[in-house]
């Protein structure tokens, strides 16, 4: 027998059955006071975090596996705005300023600030727990930003100032998992949310509790909670869906389908930022992918040069026009040799080490002979041509669309928190540590005094119909299918080019899809029914998109937002964020101004004035 | 760097060795439709659809791999499912779903012995340039570079 599935054909022919009990509608019911969607490192350390308050119990829900996942499951190697390690020379409030008005505004200044002044202390906790997060070994000795006498190793990135701190990533994981578990947390694995339960079932309420979907054995699964904390991934593959060039991810794991911000939008969350884009340089498969936190094998400090051994300038500065002039000779290639020994060893052997997916095929290069002392990497910028208008994504590498919070990381819904990604924030490792810390501590408290949770079994009913749908028939429209005429639509009608007509046949042909073609999807095991409900999330999600660029009648530069049809860039009245929100069934479109959070040192303090900096306990 | 016959003729070596220990039922992993099941000496043909790609994103030796399903319990995606004969490497059942994160990889217990290996598809597979030569090498071709187990070949 061999592990390919084909192989098993040569078992006589017979198809194993699927090796996990199937068990479709039946129910497993769970009371705790806080529940966390989302096990990544946001997840973790709400998790951790709540169940650091004495008597309150806390369940983590994940879709994959702990130990390993999210984005930050496998590794990291930077951590950015731990400002008040001694380190850093930048007051933490002023830091966060500039990093929103980096973004012209378009950031959450809440989480931003959380990060700035909470995100060392996560970084001492998580050491204290176990990771490695210094250079213990005298390995870096001389390299740049390596602190002798802390051995904490702060280097810049892109030439950037310092604000990174870095840290051995693949030690992260584990540990917090094992500390979710040292302080009690129920961990729940391979279970995807599908839904909030709001109280008594009436939408909009405050939420309660949530149900979920075992993705291995389709069980169903009800929480109820007196406080629910959403920490599951952004988004991917809205616009890009191709398994043959890419595998299937678009620079994150297929798991990223933004569960929780469509959740949180169908109980009645007030969402933003949907409509910024970025375009998508990341691991889309059509680049090299040794690493997924850089556009190109060749990353962050390392020189580039042309294949004359002449220097490009730095980042990512040499256009078509001085290529077809002769000015600069193709292909690319990174000078890891021309790095100092330094620099060279922070790459190689910490970046390229302890970043995220970077590990194994750091392994690859070395096993076939390749010595960053003596080798240059190859660069593919401009050798596969410019970059079409459709590689677009809302998983940009800075803020994206999310669930609005305020300074308690709750969303507009009683009873129901955010943290990480998912708050129209970035993807960052520090970012998901300190407001998963944040989120956890507040929805603690507050579920320390709430009643407890009372949910109605009508909107259980309902959710389980809608999730069991695709299991009922065995042919139709296959997920994959799905997935790639959803993308389509959103290239042909939300791309570079938007209009208002376009922007409407684009909502018009997701209407379509969600009118005529879903109720054929089929699902044939529970995991295909795991990918059938998270295409359901992109739907709605590439909805949103599309109706947030038909709120705003302007271009926006920071948003990567250009309406054809409203020209004019940025004009002052519509530097606002929009919101959508669903009422009664329909899409509600509202806003809020920038800086909706007010003075930030000064609401941070207001509503931190029980914070105890490191924990002790 | 150099291609020879004689290596390629110990890799059939190998994989025919292999073929004999573990019986009648082994085939070449991963080889794309045609399946060379060596049952009663005849190749059986199925209808199968086409496999995904990319399709094998990790090599296993049989012969390490004890089946502990470490790899299947860390996996993000569920790229594999237990073998159903207890002991054996699992099924790779999705390999179209998988974002070459290595964590399987990294996580065998077994993987310094060789039970499971990364395996970079096709398109994604990196190029280097030898500074000093200007030889130019393609990351995962056949041929074998300093008796490790993968290799690079040098272009032209």
């Amino acid at each position: 027998m061999t592990s390919s599935w084909h192989g098993l054909m040569e078992n006589g022919g017979r198809v194993p059955e699927w090796p996990y009990p199937v068990r479709y509608e039946q129910e497993q019911e769970i009371e705790t006071d806080v529940l966390v969607i989302g096990g990544g490192i946001a997840g973790c350390w709400a998790a951790l975090s709540a169940a650091r308050t004495k008597g309150v119990r806390v369940a983590l829900v994940e879709k994959a596996a702990t130990v390993r996942s999210g984005a930050g499951g496998p590794g990291g190697d930077h951590w950015d705005y731990a400002m008040t390690c001694p380190l850093m020379k930048v007051d933490p409030f002023v830091q966060c300023q500039n990093i929103i008005d980096g973004q012209s505004g378009y950031s959450n200044g809440i989480g931003h600030a959380i990060e700035c002044q909470e995100g060392y202390d996560a970084f001492l906790e998580i050491e204290k727990m176990g990771a490695k997060m210094r250079d213990t070994n005298d390995e870096f000795v001389g390299a740049p930003g390596r602190d002798d006498k802390t051995k904490l190793v702060v280097a810049s990135r892109y030439g950037q100032e310092n604000n990174s701190l870095r840290f051995w990533g693949t030690t992260v994981k584990p540990t917090l998992k094992k500390e979710c578990e040292r302080l009690g947390v129920r961990i729940f694995d391979r279970i995807m949310g599908t839904s909030l339960l709001n109280e008594r079932g009436i939408h909009g309420a405050r939420v309660a509790g949530a149900t979920g979907v075992n993705t291995r054995t389709g069980e169903f699964m009800i929480f109820k909670a007196k406080a629910v904390i959403l920490a599951t991934a952004g988004i991917g593959s809205v616009w890009v869906f191709n398994t043959e060039l890419a595998g299937i991810s678009t620079f994150r794991s297929r798991n990223a389908s933004g569960d929780g911000t469509v959740m949180a939008y169908r109980a009645g969350a007030e969402v933003t930022m949907m409509e910024k884009s970025g375009l998508l340089y990341l691991g889309t498969g059509y680049k090299h992918k040794i690493d997924s936190g850089g556009n190109d094998p060749v990353f962050e400090n390392v020189p580039s040069v042309d294949d004359n051994g002449k220097a490009l300038p730095p980042g990512y500065g040499v256009s078509r026009d001085a290529v077809l002039k002769g000015e600069f000779s193709l292909p690319f290639w990174g000078d890891f040799p021309g790095m100092s020994e330094g620099w060279r060893k922070i790459n190689w052997d910490l970046g390229y080490q302890e970043e995220s997916t970077a590990l194994a095929m750091r392994r690859c290069f070395e096993e076939a002979g390749y010595d960053p002392t003596k080798d240059l990497m190859m660069n593919h910028t401009l050798i596969e041509g410019s970059m079409p208008a459709h590689f677009r994504s809302p998983d940009s590498m800075n803020d994206r669309g999310g669930v609005v919070v305020d300074w308690n990381l709750r969303t507009t819904l009683e009873g129901l928190y955010a943290a990480g990604e998912q708050m129209f924030a970035p993807a960052a490792h520090g970012y998901a540590a300190a407001t998963g810390r944040y989120a956890g501590r507040k929805a603690a408290a507050y579920a320390s005094g709430a009643s407890r949770p009372v949910i109605s079994r009508e909107q259980i009913v309902r959710e389980k119909a809608r999730v069991y749908a695709p299991t009922k028939r065995k042919e139709g429209i296959e997920w994959k299918e799905l997935h790639a005429g959803m993308a389509r639509m959103m290239q042909y009608f939300c791309s570079e080019y938007k209009t208002e007509k376009l922007l409407n046949m684009g909502l018009d042909a997701l209407n379509e899809i969600e009118e005529d073609f879903v109720p054929k999807l089929y699902a044939l095991d529970p995991h295909k029914l795991l990918r059938s409900l998270e295409d359901l999330n992109i739907l709605t999600f590439s909805q949103l998109i599309i109706r947030g660029s038909l709120a705003r009648k302007a271009s926006s530069r920071p948003l990567n937002f250009q309406r054809i049809d409203y020209p004019q860039m940025d004009p002052p009245e519509w530097k606002k964020f929009i919101t959508l929100k669903l009422v009664n069934g329909k899409v509600e479109v509202g806003d809020l101004p920038h800086g909706y959070w007010g003075d930030l040192k000064e609401n941070y303090e207001a509503h931190n004035k029980d914070y105890k900096g490191v924990y002790a306990g | 760097m150099k291609s020879t016959r004689k290596q390629e003729a110990i890799k059939r070596r190998d994989f025919l060795k292999v073929s004999a220990a573990a019986g009648a039922a082994v085939t070449l992993e991963g080889a794309g439709g045609a399946l060379r099941g060596a049952e009663d000496g005849k190749d059986k043909v199925y209808i199968l659809p086409n496999v995904t790609t990319p399709n094998r994103p990790v090599i296993r030796d049989p012969e390490v791999c004890n089946g502990c399903n470490t790899c299947v319990n860390v996996c993000q995606v569920d790229v594999y499912v237990p073998n159903p004969e207890k002991g054996k490497p699992p099924i790779t059942l999705h390999p179209d779903e998988c974002w070459y994160c290595g964590c399987c990889v990294n996580e065998c217990p077994l993987r310094e012995r060789g039970a499971i290996k990364f395996n970079w598809p096709l398109q994604w597979r990196g190029f280097y340039k030898r500074k000093a030569t200007g030889e130019v090498f393609r990351v995962g071709s056949s041929v074998q570079k300093d008796g490790k187990g993968d290799s690079a070949r040098r272009l032209k």
